[in-house]
């Protein structure tokens, strides 16, 4: 008894499992495809990702906490605009600064969200759905020339540094991109928060049941406020990430990687009704995604399919984790019977 | 014990009927308004003219979204859905119209915007019964595509227990990647005369998709209203798990309810398409946050349970009323995302406010009043 409970324990945790299934994936893959299982095609995964993974990192502490946000892009929107126009109006700058006051920018946007999903209990889908649209909305009638196709050169310059290199077999030289780093490092950080600040309890607590957390002496304005600009935070740190990657500023790119952000946190693990959900889940689940996309592209897939593809990741990782969720549930039952 | 449900009958009713009232002097006071800032323009035949052509698309989608957000959901889908259904209902008539002189890829590498050809290829469509045959055949694809839409939804909220917010957001990029891969992302043309008619035709004076509105509304009020299912959609709304302990099948009623959602928006899809004689992906993107302020600006509760068809289509009419003017003004699309997304926020703020205080106080009645009936 007590050993098929721990083996069902085992199998209901979600990382191990999504671990295996992206083992199998990529051997699948690379069976087609030998190009996919190649440390060049594994370190531009690492590389292309982070973008997407910083912005994760931020939906998945909403989602922990049981709300839901869809202004982030437009908040990663808004704040590369003005960071990088700012930068290049005064003249001055490098890529510490441009993090630094992305960040900041984006922190504040998303104090807004906070301040109205803890001041009007409002649903945080119908709060940031306004806001979304008034951030965009707002730049996009201020703004002449929303495309910037010249940025100066210290962020592509960052974009380009790597921790370490190394030369493959085949003589190309490959190494840990700078914005991987920052992925680690900032992952590192809500990790830490996560498990060992009263702040990170909090988070989880308001997500398991929010009166619980009142009554047990949480500050629920100040978690909330540091959610909801967290997230603000890690999407300017993306906007950045982005400016750094591509060399241009697009009023519409980033707007559209909503939803894969939101299916890499889910397909990690954490859960949408909130109180649970792990670092270590969501990067997975951010890899997972791109190793899905990357490998419909070295298949040759056409990239139409591609949104097709996604949704039925969407839906059938959610469905996973629901079914999951409701299994364990029955058991709790017997258990107390 | 039956006069005191006849007194709180009549209560609601009359409650209700306030809140038309309300709804129905803000309507006037929002179209006085326009009149008064632009007399002209505003009161222009076109004007008038393209308001009673417009606002049916976007009334039907939002009255479907209403039913999903009474019954605690939503509906995220519901523009892709209309997309899909137009997409693969204008296919089956473009090729039943065209059998034998054009083939589907033809169809969909746009030979139809040539001129001559478009010309020639309209005079060899069939016509008379057979036309409207293949008409009938298109709506009922519609409605069906949209219908299996909404079944989708609904069996992964009702049977998957996937949140509503997650699943539909899943399906909408689902649907939008099939009418993309079936699309190509390039717009369908070129519709017969008689499927035209369904979006820009008049019956007795009144513009057809305001009949087909007025139809979808009085059919959704007697659903919710009339039968085991409305009262059901509300129940569930209210509180699941008070609908489950009193004998209601919650999924059987969530499946339903998806399912009239996707078929409002299959309507909505055969309206705009015959407005406009075209359809592509995207279409209507920009009603998606606006049906949401609608049915709240209606006064249905944000977490479910509450609000009438009445007081959304009222909003349905004020929000085109309010854009119209916009368009007069010369606003910029953009400035008007600002306009409604503060719009949503403020009235979110107003009407939770004030439905925390009607329910405080009607729990207060209900706390003087005792439990004594029920013991």
């Amino acid at each position: 008894m007590q050993k098929r409970q721990i083996t069902s324990k085992f199998l209901f945790r979600h990382e191990p499992m999504l671990f295996i299934v992206m083992i199998i994936f990529a051997i699948i893959v690379n069976s087609i495809n030998a190009a996919f299982l190649t440390p060049e095609n594994m370190f531009d995964i690492l590389k292309t990702s982070s973008i997407t993974g910083m912005m994760a990192l931020g939906v998945m502490i909403v989602m922990i906490s049981g709300g839901i946000d869809i202004s982030f892009t437009a908040i990663a929107t808004v704040s590369m605009q003005v960071t990088v126009r700012f930068l290049m109006a005064i003249d001055k700058g490098n890529i510490v600064t441009a993090f630094l006051l992305a960040g900041l920018i984006g922190a504040l946007m998303g104090c807004i969200n906070g301040f109205f999903v803890y001041r009007f209990k409002l649903p945080t889908l119908i709060v940031t759905l306004g806001t979304s649209s008034i951030f965009h909305g707002l730049l996009l009638s201020v703004l002449r020339i929303p495309h910037l196709y010249s940025v100066p050169g210290y962020y592509f310059d960052f974009s380009r540094m790597s921790l370490f290199t190394f030369t493959t077999a085949g003589g190309t030289e490959i190494g840990l991109s700078s914005l991987t780093v920052l992925l680690f490092v900032m992952a590192l950080l809500v990790w830490l928060i996560l498990r060992f600040t009263m702040l990170g309890r909090g988070i989880y607590a308001i997500g398991g049941n929010i009166e619980a957390a009142k009554r047990a002496g949480f500050n629920i304005m100040l978690i909330q406020m540091f959610i909801y600009s967290f997230i603000g935070f890690t999407a300017g740190l993306a906007s950045i990430e982005y400016v750094a990657m591509f060399r241009h500023v697009h009023p519409f790119n980033m707007m559209n990687m909503m939803l894969n952000v939101i299916a890499a946190v889910v397909l990690g693990g954490t859960s949408f009704s909130g109180g649970s959900g792990t670092v270590i889940g969501t990067l997975l689940g951010v890899w997972m995604i791109y190793m899905i996309t990357n490998s419909l592209i070295l298949m040759g897939v056409p990239s139409e399919w591609e949104p097709v593809v996604i949704g039925f990741v969407i839906i059938f990782s959610i469905g996973i984790s629901a079914m999951q969720k409701s299994l364990r549930k029955t058991e709790v039952k017997i258990i107390e019977n | 014990m039956k006069t005191e449900h006849r007194r709180i009958n009549i209560r609601t009713t009359n409650s209700e009927l306030n809140q038309s009232l309300a709804y129905f002097a803000l309507f006037i006071f929002v179209f006085a308004l326009m009149a008064i800032l632009q007399p002209r323009r505003f009161f222009s035949g076109t004007n008038l003219q393209q308001l009673a052509f417009q606002i049916p698309e976007f009334g039907i989608l939002a009255i479907g979204m209403m039913v999903a957000m009474i019954s605690g959901g939503i509906d995220l889908s519901i523009i892709t859905t209309a997309n899909l259904a137009g997409i693969t209902s204008a296919i089956v008539m473009l090729t039943l119209s065209h059998r034998g002189t054009m083939d589907l890829n033809a169809l969909l590498q746009g030979i139809m915007a040539d001129e001559s050809t478009r010309q020639a290829l309209q005079e060899a469509m069939p016509t008379g019964i057979a036309m409207i045959g293949i008409v009938a055949v298109t709506v009922l694809t519609a409605l069906a595509v949209g219908m299996l839409c909404g079944l989708f939804n609904g069996f992964l909220v009702a049977k998957v227990r996937i949140t509503p917010i997650l699943a539909t957001l899943g399906t909408m990029k689902l649907y939008e990647g099939i009418a993309l891969v079936i699309t190509k992302g390039s717009p369908l043309t070129g519709f017969p005369d008689e499927f035209i008619f369904l979006g820009s035709g008049t019956m007795l004076g009144i513009p057809t998709p305001m009949v087909i509105f007025i139809l979808a509304i009085i059919g959704l009020a007697i659903m919710l209203r009339k039968t085991p299912l409305g009262r059901g959609i509300y129940a569930v709304g209210e509180n699941p798990l008070a609908a489950r302990y009193s004998g209601l099948d919650n999924s059987k009623i969530l499946l339903k309810t998806y399912a009239t959602t996707g078929l409002m928006s299959g309507l909505a899809a055969l309206v705009m398409m015959a407005r406009v004689d075209s359809i592509k992906v995207g279409y209507g993107n920009s009603f998606q946050l606006q049906s949401i302020l609608v049915v709240i600006l209606g006064g249905v509760s944000t977490v479910g349970g509450t609000g009438n068809i009445i007081g959304v289509v009222f909003s349905v009419l004020i929000l085109r009323v309010i854009s119209s003017g916009f368009n007069i003004m010369g606003f910029s699309n953009y400035m008007r995302n600002v306009i409604w997304g503060s719009l949503l926020i403020v009235v979110a703020i107003v009407i939770s406010s004030g439905f925390s205080f009607a329910k405080s106080k009607k729990q207060k009645q209900q706390k003087i009043q005792g439990a004594a009936p029920q013991k």
